[in-house]
This record gives structure tokens, C-alpha cells and sequence, in this order.
């Protein structure tokens, strides 16, 4: 069982073979780990009794089975309706960073696509996947048939945009926005490299159609430490088309850092104004930080219902 | 080699052609703009907004670590190839910081020491030229020249070298002098320090570091380490003391200590310290003794030398005894009347000037005397009460068939009751002897005495039984101490005549004399342990001089206790300088044995008599033996026309400006005091008229101290100068503060090792502080 739990780490898990797999072991070794939580929700319709484990609400405690028992158990209910999930992933040129290396940006995002897919449709809830760059290029509607992961599979498996593509996040939100007509999660996975403006004007038109928007923005260890073992020059070549430098990293750290981080912050603050969830994610860290993320978001939205 | 440009001159021009490597850096920052690594960048927005925001900041960081990278090679290659400023360069000012120097010169007589080809005196002037060389005109130095020898000369303040070689090429020889090394350090302290531009100028002292220079610091530095236990009065005492000024000086200077006698091979010098007669002048045709005494440093047990008498030279040999030390003896007769000129000389060493002495001994044909007999027994002076007197001064006295003319006194004999009736003239007489006088008479004898004393003549006074004291009180007393007599007399004598049928008891608790001024010519034959007995006859009566109130002898200024009563030290004996001339007061009866046994005993009477008027008879003692700088002065009762002084070696001033007038009676010449040689000097003065000119020597030598040529060593400078901030040089001035070769003077090849050096730092700094160096 333990080994389970080093499919969470997107080094091991890229090296796997079909998406499928790869995300049914990160699923497996997510639900296996601490978090082992069934996240099955609440719902008027008992469906089955399961043993407490730390993290799970006391209110569904069953008291009775306690006084009989001693042992703590929770209830669990069919939740009434599924919950509808839409996963947005960004494959603009941006996505292919870090080139050449073992998992570039997009695999990341894919992997966690695949998994929270996986995840989502094995508790019955709808996962539907949306690839985006300018505009949304591949959509696949949520749907809680298992059938349907496949499909979200072969999606993925697209692979990314050439480096030179855009991304432009106002018309993309649009258009989600457009296609979704019942009340959904959408998730949207992307390094946000855009216009702050625009993206928040996207949000706002997502959040105007009542979807809760959880936006996670993957970014490589390189660019939030900016740090290079090399003593030299080095010419970066923007992704995107975004034009060439040649400078020695260590004279523009210090500067370039601030700017990220006022980019972050500027963010954030406009998640936040439109009531929107907002997670920055260090890819080098394990799958299940960002998928306990959302699973958290997901138990919240049941608790308020 | 070295080729000449306008501002810069460099030794090794061809190691500035390194400086090209200042291509290196440059080449090398082309070359790292072609090398780097490409990397695809997402976050390009960003890299690019932090670009835009350092572009300026980096291209000036860039830039000035380019310079900097270019300028090391530069400023290395520079450094080898050694430029200097040459001496027609305006940047001549950067080369080395100003040099103000003191060059405090020791001229004193022991510097003339020989020492290779010349003297010790000639190679500190050598050295001060060699330092002089090693200054700099358009770096603005300056150079100080003060000497020293007993008085201290500033002959230069911060001075120009034009001016500076003037001054040193006008230092012929050292001076006949001891130095005063504490009145050096005080002119420099007091003046010359404050004079320079620099806060901490460099003094040079120039020395033979003679041992009695120092004998003061050597004092100083013992007490020092004696007052250790307190800080303060050591302190107080030291900035008083010669190692005081030194302590001083080491702290407002670099003081370098120069010793031009270290490592010179040991002193084998003779001199000759004294040169003296037995008596104060010479009679013709009587015999003196002359001694000479000669100190010897070094290993010699035998000397030799030579008395030149006048004319006539005698060859002398000596032995040193254990400490070194001769008395050579030699008996002379002086056959001719007039000023004699006397020198002693032994062989000629390393220091020339001290192996002779000189002396001017006065010979006269006799001494005449006047004897004012005070009770004189009818026609034959010797029944009367000087008799016993005369025939001590002269044997022969009235003694008409006596074949030998030679007499040392020639006395005559007036009774003192006829002195106012002949009025004789004090003028002839050389001395004047008044026995037991019962007055003066006060309008003819009185003025005439008065006037013959304050010309030049002796008076000598033996009080006896026949003196009326307040007569003399009234005529010869005066409160001012203008009188002839320098206290009051007692209203009577003390004590009682001696009378044999008495018995023998007052004899048991006599008055007896002692010796009040050991070095007073009066009693120079007692002035032994062995003959000081002579003075203790027994003494039974005598005149009182007159104390004041408070019971003590307020002698006048110009008069001194000679001999004093033992018991009670009331004066005895008073020499009593009165205007040019003397007199002497002995309050005993030089006559009468009922007074004192002082007649009766030979060994005591006729040396004291004769010492007495000895002294008396001479004129002006002390005024023809002089010391190096001492003034010639003279005066004379007829106005001179004109005059001459005769130097050593021959030559001789010629001066022609006489007195307009006299004082007090004399016509006083003009001092001379270019005394500046040892040896005779003579002074022939010329006179209008029938007057025949006079001739009188002066004996000028120079302090025998200065022939103590043992002088410190490093070790003994370190000693005594421990706790003095000072820098010791053997000989000679080290090189690289002296003699700099021309070319050298401007170099700045040090001053670009520290720039390179600060470069190098400032280049890490920097590069650091860019980024260019992960921390």
C-alpha cells in the first residue's frame, strides 16, 4: 500500500505508461494516504456506515452505533444530485516550460487533469476537460460515466500547443462560460502568463453564470527561485513569442522575483474580490497538495448545501 | 635607461608595453558575449520588466567593472616599467610627500677628530650634503641647518638648497668648544619646530656623540629610572633634563640619530689640559716653575714634547702614570722684561688642536712695593715695626754691598706720618702695604690711595695695636660699599696681647685661622691638606670686623672671605675688589708677635705675605687667559692712535677707529673676541707723542673637557635614549634617504602596487555587489 503513495510524485508518475493508469495510481495513492477520506459528500439518502477517520465532519458521527458499539462511525448519504466539474487546461506555448526536462508544466497540469478526472467520475460526480490557448480547442462535456474518462484521456493525450501559441484567457472563460449552462466547477489549470486585467474580466463572466472557479496556477521551481547553477551568460527565449534576452541571471534576480511576486499578488487579489479560489502550486511538489485542494473546495460546496 | 617624456619618465620603458593587456579583459567580455546558453523562458514578461528596470543601472555597473578590468593590467605593466615624474613634470608633487629636514650639525671641538682623510666635522657636512641630495626642489621640500657647539647657530630656516649649500660651504672647521647639546634642543624645540610646515619634519643630528655630551642625559636617564616610583616628578625632572628635550624632540620629529665616531677604531688622543706658572708673573732674571699637565686615552706609557718659551724651545719627554695622566715640569728664568709668551706642545695626533696650551706669563724686573710703616722706630726702617716685614719681602733690604741685583720685591718704606708730607706716588708701586697705620690722612693720602686702587692698584692692610678704628671707619667705610673697607672695624680689639711673664694659660685657648676660599690666589701655597696646618698658629688679638644687627658679615658684592676665625668664622682675611684694583684686610697685626705667633712662624708668614702680594702686584688677573670666543679688552690712560691683533699663524687686524673717550680714566679698545683659534694672541697698541707702544700676549685655549674623546656607541645611545622615539644611524645616512639618484626621487612604482591592490579589491567589491559573484 505504501507504494502507493509515490505516485503522487509527477517525476514517477510521468515516467508511467498510458494516462489511465497514471491517473488511477495517483488516485489510488492519494485515497490511500492520510487524506483517506471517500469525500462522498451529504445528501438526504442514507447509502452505507464507515469507520471515522481524523478529518471527517463530527456531525455525521452516528451516535447510536457508538452507544452500541463504542466506535465511532460516520454516515455517509447518496448525495442527491453529482457534482458537475469541468477542467480547464491551458496548452499555450507557456505550458511546454521547462523544455527538455523530465516534466514540463503541461504534464503536470495533464496529470493532474487525469487524476482529478479520475477521482471526480470514480465518486460518481460529472468531470468534463476543456483545452485551451487563444480559445477553448478540444471540449469534452462532464459526465459521470466511466466511459466518459476515456475520452477525457485521449483529450489530454493532445499533448500541448506549439511554443509559440498564445494564451489569451479572456475569450477562452468566455466560451467556457458559454458552454456551461448548469451550475459547475470549473477548474482551471494554466500559469496565468496573461494580462491580469483580462483574466480577471474572464473570471468575472464565469462567476456571473454562478460557477464557482478555482483557478491553480502551476509554476516551475526555475522560475520561483530564478536560480542558475551556471557562472554565465544566458540568452532566454521567450515561449509565446515573447522576444529574446541575453543577461547574466544573478544581476536580475532580485528585480525579476519582485515582478513575479507582484504578478502573484496582483492575482490573487482579484480571486479574491470575485469570491474566487485562487492555489499556486509549486510543481515540484506532489500531486495530492493540489487534488486535496480541490477535494476540500468540493466537501465545502456539499457543506453549504 | 630611461627616455625623457613630458610629464612621465619611466626606467624600464619597455615594460610598459605590457599595458596592451588591457586587451585581455575587453577581449574577454566580447567573448562572453558570444557564450552563453539559451534557455526557453515562460515568465519572459516578467524577465523582461526586471530588465527594463535595472538596463541603465546594469550597463554603468558593466561598464565601470570593464574600466576596472582594463585598468589592472595597466596600472600593473606601469608599475613595472617604474615610472618617476621627471624634474621638469608638473605632477612632480605626487611622486613622494614633502621632506622638511633639520640638519642639526654638531660643531664642537671634538668633531675635529680625524677620522680616514679628513675630520668627523667634514663628513657631517658630507652628509648633509648627501642628505640634501636626497630633497626634492619641485616637491616643495625644505632644509633647516643649525649648529652647535657651545652656542647653538640657526643658520638656515626651511631654506632652498642654493641657500642651504651657501650656509654649509661658509663651515670651515668646528668650533674650540664644548657642545652644549640641551641649548640645541631648546632652540629647536622653541623655534625651529614651530617654524615648519610639516607637523612631524625629520631632524637630523649629526654627531660624534662625545661621552661628555651626554654626561647630562646620562644623568637624566638615571633619574628617571630612580624616580620611577613617582611618575610625576620624574616626568617634571625629565622635561627639564637633556633626555627630557630628547623625549621631546623624538616625539614632535623623526629624530634620526646620525653617530659619525661609531665603529671608528679607539681613541688614542693626548692633550694637554693645564699649562700653568708657579707664580701669577715672572722677575727677570728669577726662577719659575712651569707645569704642564697632559692626559693621555690610548695605551702610550712615554710621551714627549716641547716648552717654547718666548724664543727659546725646550724638549721635554714625560711618563703617564696608571690613569693616564703627566705633570711635566720645567724651571725657567726669564731674562727680558714684558708680556712672555709660553706654550707647551706635545706630538701632533688625531686631534690636532688640543696637543698644546698656551699661557701669557707678565715679567717684570721686580715687584716694587710701598711699606707705610705704622711705627717706625727713628731712621732704620727695619727697628721699626715693619722690619720683620722688609726683610721677608726682601732679603737684601739696605743691604748696599749685596752683588746680586736679583730682587722679587723691592720694597720702600715710608713712616705713616710722612706719607702726607712726601704724598708719594702710589702710581710707581705695584702694591702698597700699610703696618699697623693708625689713620689716613683724608685730604691728600685718602683721594690719591682712593684713586690709585680704583686704577688698578693693591692695597694690603694689617691691622695692629696702633689703629684708631673709627678714624678708619669715618674715612675708609662707606655703606654702599664703595669704601675702601669692606666692614665696619669693632670699636677694640678682641683678645689679649701675649705676655710670656703671664704664664702660659691664655695661651691655652688661642684664636686660630681656617681657610674660607679654598681657591683664592691669597692662600694658594696653603691650599693642601698638608700645608693648611701651617695657618693654624695661635692667635691672641685681633681686630673685629663689624657684623650687622643680626650677627652676620654683609660683605659687599665685590668682596669675599678669604681666611676666617675657626671657631667663630668672623672674617679674617677680605679681598676687597675696589673699581680695577684690590685690597686685602688681614685683621691681625702683621708685626706684632704679642698679637699672634703669626711672625714667628716662617712656614706660614712668608708664603701668605708673599701669596698676598703676589696677587696684588698682578693686574687684570685673569684678563690674558681666555677662553675660545673670549674678548680681547682693554684700556689704557693715553688715548691710542691705533692697534693690532696678531692671530695665530701669522696673521694680523689692523684697526684704526679709536676710543672718542675715556671712561673713568681709561680709553678702552673695542673688544676683539675673533678668538676663535687657540693659541697666542698678541695686541700692540700705538700711541701719539713720545709714548712707547704697548705690547701685551693673550693666551686663548680652548675647554680641555673637549679632549675627552670617548664617545657612546649604538648600545650606549640606546641605553641612554630607551625611552626616546629615535632612529640610529651608524656613519654615514642610510641610502634610500640619502643620495637617491635624480631619476629615483619622482618614483611612484609603490604608490601603483597600491593602487593595483585597491583596484583589485574594488573590483571583487563591485563584482560582488553586481551579482557577478554568487555569494
Amino acid at each position: 500500500m505504501a507504494d502507493s503513495r509515490r505516485y503522487l510524485d509527477p517525476k514517477v508518475v510521468d515516467r508511467l505508461g498510458r494516462l489511465e493508469v497514471k491517473a488511477r495510481l495517483i488516485v489510488e495513492g492519494f485515497l490511500q494516504g492520510s487524506h483517506r477520506s471517500p469525500y462522498r459528500g451529504a445528501s438526504v439518502e442514507f447509502a452505507e456506515h464507515r469507520e471515522y477517520v481524523p478529518g471527517d465532519d463530527l456531525r455525521h458521527l452516528d451516535w447510536k452505533v457508538y452507544g452500541r458499539n463504542d466506535r465511532y462511525y460516520v454516515k455517509q448519504y447518496e448525495e442527491e444530485t453529482n457534482l458537475r466539474c469541468l477542467i480547464a487546461l491551458d496548452t499555450s506555448g507557456s505550458m511546454r516550460f521547462p523544455e527538455g526536462f523530465d516534466t514540463t508544466r503541461f504534464q503536470y497540469g495533464t496529470l493532474l487533469a487525469a487524476a482529478l478526472s479520475h477521482l471526480l467520475i470514480r465518486q460518481r460526480d460529472a468531470a468534463g476537460i476543456a483545452l485551451f490557448d487563444t480559445q477553448v480547442h478540444h471540449f469534452v462535456e462532464p459526465h459521470t460515466s466511466p466511459a466518459h474518462l476515456q475520452s477525457i484521456f485521449r483529450t489530454l493525450e493532445t499533448g500541448p500547443r506549439p511554443p509559440e501559441t498564445r494564451t489569451s484567457l479572456l475569450p477562452v472563460l468566455s466560451d467556457l462560460a458559454e458552454r456551461t449552462h448548469r451550475r459547475s466547477l470549473i477548474v482551471v489549470i494554466s500559469d496565468f502568463f496573461a494580462p491580469v486585467e483580462e483574466t480577471l474580466r474572464g473570471l468575472a463572466r464565469l462567476r456571473s453564470r454562478k460557477h464557482d472557479v478555482l483557478l491553480l496556477q502551476l509554476l516551475m521551481p526555475e522560475e520561483l527561485t530564478f536560480e542558475f547553477s551556471r557562472n554565465t551568460l544566458y540568452k532566454f527565449v521567450g515561449l509565446e513569442g515573447a522576444g529574446e534576452l541575453i543577461v547574466d541571471p544573478r544581476a536580475m534576480k532580485a528585480e525579476y522575483l519582485a515582478a513575479l511576486e507582484q504578478f502573484r499578488r496582483d492575482l490573487k487579489r482579484g480571486c479574491l474580490k470575485e469570491r474566487i479560489d485562487f492555489e499556486s502550486i509549486d510543481t515540484s511538489t506532489s500531486l495530492d497538495v493540489p487534488l486535496t485542494a480541490i477535494l476540500a473546495r468540493r466537501a465545502r460546496k456539499a457543506s453549504r448545501r | 635607461m630611461s627616455f625623457a617624456m613630458t610629464l612621465l619618465v619611466m626606467l624600464n620603458p619597455a615594460l610598459a608595453g605590457f599595458a596592451a593587456l588591457l586587451a585581455v579583459p575587453l577581449v574577454i567580455h566580447l567573448l562572453n558575449r558570444r557564450r552563453y546558453r539559451t534557455v526557453p523562458w515562460a515568465a519572459m514578461e516578467f524577465l523582461l520588466t526586471a530588465y527594463q528596470k535595472r538596463r541603465k543601472k546594469l550597463q554603468v555597473e558593466n561598464l565601470l567593472l570593464l574600466l576596472l578590468r582594463c585598468a589592472i593590467p595597466v596600472i600593473l605593466a606601469l608599475a613595472f616599467a617604474r615610472p618617476y615624474f621627471g624634474p621638469d613634470s608638473a605632477l612632480s608633487g605626487f611622486g613622494e610627500p614633502q621632506r622638511e629636514v633639520i640638519v642639526v650639525l654638531d660643531e664642537s671641538y671634538s668633531m675635529s677628530r680625524r677620522a680616514g682623510n679628513g675630520t668627523l666635522y667634514q663628513a657631517a657636512i658630507e652628509q648633509s650634503r648627501r642628505l640634501q641630495a636626497g630633497l626634492k626642489a619641485e616637491r616643495q621640500d625644505r632644509i633647516s641647518l643649525l649648529t652647535f657647539a657651545k652656542e647653538p647657530r640657526l643658520l638656515c630656516v626651511s631654506a632652498g638648497f642654493d641657500d642651504f649649500e651657501r650656509k654649509l660651504a661658509t663651515l670651515g672647521r668646528p668650533q674650540y668648544e664644548r657642545a652644549d647639546l640641551a641649548r640645541a634642543l631648546d632652540l629647536l624645540l622653541d623655534e625651529v619646530l614651530d617654524k615648519q610646515v610639516l607637523a612631524r619634519p625629520e631632524v637630523w643630528l649629526l654627531s660624534d656623540f662625545q661621552g661628555i655630551t651626554f654626561d647630562d642625559l646620562a644623568a637624566g636617564a638615571a633619574d628617571s629610572d630612580a624616580a620611577n616610583s613617582d611618575l610625576a616628578t620624574a616626568d617634571a625632572a625629565l622635561n627639564g633634563a637633556l633626555v627630557g628635550r630628547m623625549r621631546r624632540l623624538g616625539e614632535r620629529s623623526d629624530l634620526h640619530l646620525v653617530n659619525l665616531a661609531d665603529g671608528l677604531l679607539p681613541v688614542e688622543n693626548v692633550a694637554v689640559t693645564d699649562l700653568r706658572a708657579s707664580e701669577a708673573l715672572a722677575i727677570q732674571g728669577q726662577s719659575l716653575r712651569l707645569t704642564a699637565s697632559v692626559v693621555r686615552q690610548g695605551r702610550a706609557t712615554n710621551g714627549s714634547g716641547r716648552f717654547r718659551i718666548g724664543d727659546v724651545e725646550r724638549p721635554v719627554t714625560f711618563r703617564y702614570d696608571a690613569e693616564g695622566k703627566a705633570s711635566v715640569e720645567l724651571y725657567h728664568s726669564c731674562t727680558s722684561e714684558g708680556d712672555l709668551g709660553v706654550e707647551f706642545r706635545v706630538d701632533e695626533d688625531d686631534l690636532a688642536d688640543d696637543d698644546a696650551r698656551f699661557l701669557r706669563l707678565p715679567v717684570k724686573r721686580s715687584l716694587p712695593v710701598l711699606v707705610v710703616d705704622g711705627a717706625p722706630s727713628g731712621g732704620d726702617p727695619l727697628a721699626g715695626s715693619a722690619g720683620g716685614l722688609l726683610l721677608i719681602l726682601d732679603p737684601l733690604f739696605n743691604d748696599l754691598e749685596a752683588s746680586d741685583p736679583r730682587r722679587w720685591f723691592e720694597p720702600t718704606v715710608v713712616p705713616w706720618y710722612d706719607l702726607s708730607r712726601t704724598k708719594p706716588d702710589f702710581a710707581k708701586y705695584d702694591a702698597v702695604i700699610f703696618v699697623d697705620v693708625r689713620e689716613i690722612e683724608a685730604e691728600r693720602v685718602l683721594p690719591e690711595l682712593a684713586a690709585y686702587i680704583d686704577g688698578g692698584g693693591g692695597a694690603l692692610f694689617l691691622l695692629g695695636e696702633e689703629v684708631r678704628a673709627e678714624t678708619w671707619n669715618e674715612r675708609l667705610y662707606k655703606g654702599d660699599g664703595s669704601g675702601l673697607m669692606p666692614l665696619r672695624l669693632g670699636a677694640e680689639p678682641i683678645g689679649e696681647e701675649y705676655d710670656p711673664s703671664a704664664g702660659s694659660a691664655r695661651r691655652d685657648a688661642p684664636f686660630r685661622l681656617e681657610i674660607a676660599d679654598e681657591l683664592h690666589p691669597a692662600v694658594r701655597t696653603f691650599a693642601d691638606d698638608r700645608r693648611r696646618l701651617y695657618l693654624r698658629f695661635p692667635i691672641f688679638r685681633y681686630w673685629p670686623f663689624q657684623p650687622d644687627p643680626n650677627g652676620s658679615y654683609a660683605l659687599p658684592k665685590d668682596a669675599r672671605v678669604v681666611l676666617r676665625h675657626e671657631v667663630s668664622g668672623a672674617p679674617a682675611l677680605i679681598d676687597h675688589r675696589v673699581g680695577r684694583g684690590r685690597t686685602l684686610w688681614l685683621n691681625l697685626s702683621g708685626t706684632d708677635d704679642s698679637w699672634s705667633n703669626f711672625t714667628r712662624v716662617a712656614s706660614a708668614y712668608f708664603p701668605l705675605i708673599w701669596d698676598m702680594l703676589n696677587f696684588l702686584c698682578v693686574r687684570d688677573p685673569g684678563d690674558h687667559e681666555l677662553p675660545i670666543g673670549g674678548a680681547i679688552a682693554r684700556g689704557y690712560p693715553t688715548p691710542p692712535l691705533s692697534w693690532t691683533v696678531s692671530i695665530p699663524g701669522g696673521a694680523a687686524r689692523a684697526f684704526r677707529d679709536p676710543p672718542r673717550e675715556a671712561v673713568r680714566g681709561l680709553w678702552r679698545l673695542p673688544a676683539f673676541a675673533d678668538t676663535r683659534v687657540p693659541g697666542l694672541y698678541t695686541l700692540e697698541v700705538q700711541f701719539g707723542g713720545e709714548d712707547p707702544p704697548a705690547t701685551e700676549l693673550f693666551a686663548v685655549n680652548l675647554d680641555a673637557s673637549e679632549s675627552d674623546l670617548r664617545c657612546l656607541d649604538r648600545e650606549a645611545v640606546a641605553s641612554l635614549l630607551a625611552r626616546v622615539t629615535h632612529q640610529y644611524h651608524a656613519r654615514e645616512i642610510p641610502t634610500d634617504v640619502a643620495e637617491q639618484a635624480p631619476e629615483r626621487q619622482g618614483e611612484i612604482w609603490k604608490k601603483l602596487v597600491l593602487a593595483l591592490l585597491a583596484l583589485l579589491l574594488l573590483e571583487t567589491l563591485l563584482a560582488w555587489r553586481f551579482g557577478a559573484y554568487s555569494a
